[in-house]
């Protein structure tokens, strides 16, 4: 593990980023079957 | 966050590999994962490649020969999901895991444990998918596009299928959640974005795609599986959906998934030719912007796949164009390959072989493309052999030759042990005959009429049959050098030095060979 890695903040943003993009798939994922349901 | 504890980071500092089967369950490290993708993505190149030889060996003559039509079919879906899911896929993955903190001078990957967790899911995935052979009634057999109602109607397979392909989503989903981290927070002092390698950023570009469209992919799994088992119309006319919906809803994801395979195989290439051009990559900002041009066109081109299933005009119209338009960053693309080495001072180490061959063989690949996009034209071409030509050339003289040249290239500095370099010439010129003698003939059959996917065929299609499959055995038998290489290579071999080859430029190569367990520990500064 370097000085990068155990920044609090780099951290922080390496989740966030995660979190984030997680977010969108699951979203697109949900959403998708969503819309395709409401429009059946 | 605020609560780390600096004891247990630098005793996690004096790990180094562990031993046995527990280093490669339990590692979170990016070049052991990076290790286990080549090799699982190598192990499902040969059991894909098997089933492409059960395709040929069936095809050899006219008339029924070796296998029922039954299991052909299970072939020729399972060879297709094998080889995209599980070869091609992965191998980037591969690549990505072991070259994209190196080059961009990060210590590992962002999310290490999320990455091991990417990895083992796939080998459950492809367990469960290939074992579907053995239930009855046999494996999928209704093509990788899975269209229903053809993908309702077989037997018990279908819902282990469905879990399979949410698997494959799960893991490469994650996997691009981590190189987008490792790629915006890792990035060492004075890596710029515009500063960054073509792989790094192709990779980039690749792993937007993949959160974009991977869950378009499940959606419509999920929609097929509901469809099957819980009383849902989403695709059958008869409940008042459309099963051609499904086809729209595929073709969203599937054509972004061409550009998924495609787009790492473009900065494996734009790293080998400088390299042995000994010039820097022409025109390198083009090429970003072209990269993501295709990227953003590939969201608008879907229905090019269906030309025939009766779409408005001026909904052909506007997809043969957007078609047609990819072939101006892909210009702009192989454009600056050429001009790169233009006037360089060029050796032909293997990983060169292969990244001119992909040039000249990707070129002919988008240029049927060119002539598919054509709608009138698609018409006639649509679901024959020539379309089989196409994508083949597109994706085994594309994506696998630049996966093998990329592996030429920095083997070395991953084993610390330079390749046999004359092995590896002659597994270039055989692939590269053998390649070309399999799949240049299938344009002829498919402009003379041989549809795909079908066991059996017209007397006149023999002779183009009979070459092709020669070319099949010859280019599969080949790559058995390939893996003899690799073994020989890991095992011993001349030493390889930091830089490994004299035009070579970037990060990667200021390390030892082999690399060292954790790279860049003190952080590299790029000027």
């Amino acid at each position: 593990m370097s000085e990068r890695t155990r920044d609090p903040r780099t951290r922080r943003r390496i989740v966030w980023t995660a979190l984030v993009m997680g977010a969108v798939a699951l979203a697109f994922y949900v959403g998708f079957i969503l819309v395709m349901a409401s429009h059946g | 966050m605020s609560a780390v504890t600096t004891d247990t980071d630098q005793h996690h500092d004096e790990h180094g590999p562990g031993y046995g089967l527990k280093r490669w369950v339990f590692t979170t490290n990016h070049k052991d994962i990076g290790t286990l993708y080549l090799f699982f993505s190598l192990a499902m190149f040969f059991v894909g490649g098997m089933m492409a030889l059960v395709i040929r060996s069936e095809l050899f003559q006219p008339g029924l020969q070796l296998v029922d039509p039954a299991f052909f079919n299970q072939m020729t879906t399972m060879h297709a999901l094998v080889m995209i899911f599980g070869a091609v896929m992965p191998a980037f993955v591969g690549l990505a895991n072991w070259l994209v903190p190196m080059m961009i001078g990060a210590p590992d990957m962002a999310l290490p444990r999320m990455n091991n967790w990417s990895f083992w899911i796939l080998p459950f995935a492809f367990a469960m998918l290939l074992s579907t052979l053995f239930m009855p009634g046999g494996g999928p057999a209704g093509g990788w596009t899975m269209y229903p109602p053809l993908m309702l109607q077989f037997g018990d397979a279908f819902p282990f299928v469905i879990f399979a392909v949410h698997l494959m989503g799960i893991s490469s989903v994650m996997g691009a959640i981590n190189i987008i981290a490792t790629i915006f927070n890792l990035r060492a002092p004075g890596m710029t974005l515009m500063k960054m390698p073509l792989f790094v950023w192709t990779w980039l570009i690749t792993a937007y795609l993949l959160i974009a469209v991977m869950p378009v992919l499940a959606g419509a799994v999920t929609m097929l599986l509901t469809d099957k088992f819980f009383g849902t119309s989403f695709f059958s006319a008869t409940g008042g959906g459309d099963p051609v919906m499904f086809q729209h809803i595929f073709w969203f994801f599937g054509h972004p998934e061409v550009y998924i395979m495609i787009l790492p195989a473009f900065g494996i290439i734009s790293q080998i030719i400088p390299t042995f051009a000994r010039k820097p990559l022409f025109g390198y900002s083009s090429m970003v912007y072209a990269t993501a041009s295709i990227a953003f066109l590939s969201f608008i081109v879907w229905a090019h796949h269906m030309f025939t299933v009766g779409l408005p005009l001026a909904g052909e119209l506007f997809f043969m164009f957007s078609t047609m338009l990819i072939a101006v960053p892909t210009g702009v693309k192989v454009f600056n390959w050429v001009a790169t080495m233009w006037r360089g001072s060029m050796t032909f180490e293997t990983p060169m072989l292969f990244a001119l061959a992909f040039v000249i063989l990707f070129t002919i690949g988008g240029f049927s493309g060119l002539m598919l996009a054509v709608t009138p034209a698609d018409i006639q071409y649509h679901d024959t052999y020539f379309v089989v030509a196409h994508f083949h050339y597109v994706l085994v003289t594309g994506a696998v030759f630049a996966i093998i040249g990329g592996v030429y290239y920095w083997l070395p500095k991953w084993t610390g042990h330079m390749y046999d370099e004359k092995l590896g010439k002659w597994h270039f010129w055989l692939s590269t005959i053998f390649v070309n003698v399999l799949f240049f003939p299938q344009h002829f059959l498919g402009l003379a009429g041989m549809p795909r996917r079908i066991p059996d065929y017209s007397l006149q299609f023999a002779g183009f049959n009979e070459v092709s499959t020669i070319g099949a055995f010859g280019f599969g038998l080949s790559q058995l050098l390939f893996l003899y290489l690799v073994i020989k290579c890991v095992r011993g071999g001349q030493k390889a030095t930091p830089q490994v080859w004299e035009g070579a430029h970037g990060l990667e190569w200021t390390l030892p060979s082999p690399a060292p367990y954790h790279s860049f520990e003190t952080q590299p500064e790029v000027k």
